[in-house]
């Protein structure tokens, strides 16, 4: 009877589950909020990995430091038989501007404002395709190729209209564990951003997939138990050192 | 004797009217025998009307525009049979609703698709009853030669509470290029025919309000894609070729960009053609409905939003005849504002229906780098209200044109042999056609009403001898294809030779 019940109780946690409301979903969009979005590209599968950081363009301090732990939902996406790329995008517009953070490996080329709105437009249906992709996550999705962002239409128009070159690899992209510069780009100018993005995951032999931004060749910090034993061994080097020189 | 007689007199009478073609209307009071229902995009109605002058005598055309227009919905022929077409008998009253309204994609692609939910229809009730002669016409005279126009005006089409699968429907060009921007229902995947068959080639151009035909007869492929990608949005940063405008800077103006709507044939081969969407991938330009949204409206149909105001405007058509509506507006209006329409071939200025003063265009069609679909000379003019002959579109130095393309929602259902799937195939076989093509040089072959009309794609012809209406390259069913510019065609040309 009890054991009924179980599989009663089982059944029923089991059918909820294939009845729940497909989540999808990201909520991303390119032209008022600018939300900032990890792209990760498997170009062996055309498909692509993509990752909510929630910040929008307006509250990104490119001043700050950001760090996101992305393993649970990154590491089944990667495998150490493809090739994957990564770029760190946000793009808004108002009016007939519009206004762009995003990396790259090489300055952005700027041409024209309607040029660059080209760009935006590639990034808009980009993520109104992949917003309608079913995710069992409201802040990642896996994008099939027929949505991925390493399409000639999708990140090849990016990387032609703001860098100026249409041909795989794509400007914006680079390797991972590889950091990437970051460039505004607002009207016919653009800054480069004071920090750098980068993406170290397992297949760099770590334990976690994290994404980074932050300040550039700034020196790692040592944690104070290793400061005390280096001042320690220091000490005991100089007491060492005297008793020879009195003996 | 005498019995047998009047039996051969009988017999002599029912083959000599069943042999004729005079005019015995069906008449709106007839019930019909069989109604088809098919869809498509607004540049094949003409396509569709000289198909069914072949299957069918005594047509007439219906209409529920006022003052006996063409709709701009629904194309809708009646007629009786001429022979039987499979188990379709000869001698039958047959009604065929044609429903193009909202682009070629829409109507003649995704309809076809497995997951389909059909489209509208109008009762056939609606169309008959109440249906009154067009004041001058004649009925059954809808294949008269030099007519082609709506015979019958019928009240408000009532349209049917439950959708219809049509038997086939037709796009301007391959459905996959319907895909991304050019895909009404994204970001949902394309939705694909179960069948697909390319059929004749679509000619496609730049049409014009005749105020800039008067300086500016001549588009470089840059100058329109600049236009329709936005970047050139005042006629100032553009040159003219007429007499006053010669070599100089256009007078500013902002321009009028009469546009098409998401799924449109129109839209899709006008952004392959000059942005190179998508087969470029990423060297395509986006178009600037895309990039900045339409600005100006969602439809003309001669009425706002297309005005005499000043301001950029992007105007979303829904079908060619909104296109060509806005043109003869803008054109009468004399407010002086310009406007440049992406526009099939099949409406050509030169014809009463497109004119705004009897022998005063409202639009033209321009050059593209340098070259125009035809001659341009007396008897060989788009423009003009005779013929054309193609010539250019023919050789492949005109390359905007597609072949457009014959869908069904299954690929066994032009051989399932019910009246259906034989009246479709009947309709197909007259599609693929090389003695179909509506340009001159082909007596007798011309569409109703002698207007310009296709040319048959290479891939169907059995033979180009004799025959001036066959394309002598051809897309083989893929936009991406590459067009020879064939430079000069040696005469008659023997299928499978080089014509070079």
């Amino acid at each position: 009877m009890i054991s009924s019940f179980r599989i009663k109780l089982l059944a029923g946690a089991v059918a909820l589950a294939l009845a729940a409301p497909s989540m999808a979903n990201t909520t991303l969009n390119a032209t008022t909020t600018g939300d900032v979005f990890l792209n990760v590209t498997d170009t062996t599968n055309s498909t692509s990995f993509l990752f909510d950081t929630g910040v929008t363009q307006a509250a990104f301090n490119a001043n700050g430091s950001y760090s996101f732990d992305i393993t649970s939902a990154l590491s089944s996406f990667l495998n150490t038989t493809d090739s994957f790329s990564y770029s760190v995008i946000s793009a808004t517009k108002s009016g007939l501007n519009s206004v762009f953070d995003l990396t790259g490996v090489t300055t952005p080329v700027i041409v024209s404002n309607s040029n660059n709105n080209q760009g935006q437009a590639a990034i808009s249906l980009f993520l109104v395709a992949a917003n309608a992709v079913t995710s069992g996550s409201s802040t990642s999705v896996v994008l099939p190729t027929a949505q991925w962002w390493g399409a000639s239409l999708t990140e090849g128009i990016l990387s032609n209209r703001l860098f100026a070159n249409a041909v795989v690899p794509y400007s914006d992209a680079t390797a991972l564990g590889t950091a990437l510069s970051m460039y505004n780009v607002t009207g016919t100018g653009f800054t480069t951003l004071p920090s750098t993005w980068d993406l170290t995951t397992t297949l760099q032999g770590g334990t976690k997939d994290v994404l980074t931004y932050g300040p550039q060749g700034s020196p790692v910090p040592l944690p104070t138990p290793l400061l005390l034993l280096a001042s320690g061994l220091g000490l005991m080097g100089v007491v060492s050192r005297r008793r020879k020189i009195e003996a | 004797m005498k019995m047998s007689t009047k039996a051969s007199y009988l017999a002599c009478s029912i083959a000599a009217a069943l042999g004729s073609n005079a005019a015995f209307a069906v008449g709106p009071g007839v019930t019909p025998d069989f109604v088809f229902y098919y869809g498509g995009g607004s540049a094949e109605p003409q396509a569709v009307g000289a198909a069914t002058c072949r299957l069918m005598s005594n047509v007439d055309l219906y209409t529920s525009t006022a003052a006996g227009k063409a709709d701009t919905k629904y194309y809708i022929l009646y007629g009786t049979t001429l022979v039987a077409n499979g188990t379709v008998p000869a001698g039958k009253n047959v009604m065929v609703m044609y429903k193009f309204n909202g682009g070629s994609y829409t109507n003649g692609g995704q309809p076809q698709s497995p997951a389909s939910v059909g489209l509208p229809y109008p009762t056939v009730a609606s169309v008959t009853t109440s249906a009154a002669l067009v004041p001058g016409a004649t009925a059954g005279s809808y294949c008269t030669p030099g007519n082609g126009v709506p015979t019958f005006q019928s009240g408000t089409f009532t349209i049917e509470s439950t959708n219809r699968q049509p038997d086939f429907g037709l796009t301007d060009l391959e459905v996959p290029a319907f895909a991304g921007i050019n895909n009404p229902i994204a970001p949902a995947a394309l939705s694909l025919p179960g069948a697909s068959a390319g059929i004749y080639d679509l000619v496609f151009g730049i049409a014009v309000s005749s105020q800039l035909y008067a300086q500016k007869h001549n588009f470089s492929y840059s100058e329109v894609a600049g236009i329709l990608s936005g970047t050139i949005t005042n006629w100032n940063q553009l040159y003219g070729d007429q007499a006053g405008f010669a070599g100089a800077a256009l007078p500013a103006g902002d321009v009028i960009l009469l546009d098409r709507n998401i799924g449109s044939g129109h839209k899709t081969s006008s952004s392959a053609e000059f942005l190179g969407y998508p087969q470029l991938g990423a060297l395509a330009t986006l178009p600037t409905s895309v990039v900045n949204g339409y600005l100006g409206g969602s439809d003309g149909l001669g009425t706002p939003p297309v005005v005499c105001a000043a301001g950029y405007q992007d105007v979303q058509e829904s079908s060619a005849a909104g296109s060509v509506s806005d043109l003869k507006l803008l054109a009468a209006a004399g407010c002086g504002l310009r406007a440049i329409s992406i526009l099939s071939m099949d409406n050509p200025p030169g014809i009463a229906a497109n004119q705004n003063v009897a022998g005063t265009n409202a639009y033209d069609f321009v050059m593209l780098n340098n070259t125009a679909v035809d001659t341009g000379t007396t008897g060989d003019d788009e423009n003009s209200a005779t013929a054309t002959s193609y010539v250019n579109a023919i050789k492949g130095n005109y390359t905007d044109f597609y072949q457009a393309h014959f869908n069904t929602k299954t690929s066994g259902f032009l051989t399932s042999h019910t009246t259906n799937s034989d009246f479709a195939a009947a309709y197909l076989a007259q599609l693929k056609s090389a003695s179909l093509p509506g340009c001159s040089g082909s007596p007798g072959k011309k569409f109703p009403g002698n207007l310009p009309g296709v040319i048959t794609d290479l891939d169907n012809a059995t033979t180009l001898t004799g025959v001036t209406c066959v394309s002598v390259t051809s897309r083989n069913g893929n936009s991406d294809s590459p067009l020879s510019p064939f430079k000069t065609i040696p005469g008659n040309i023997t299928l499978g030779s080089d014509p070079l």
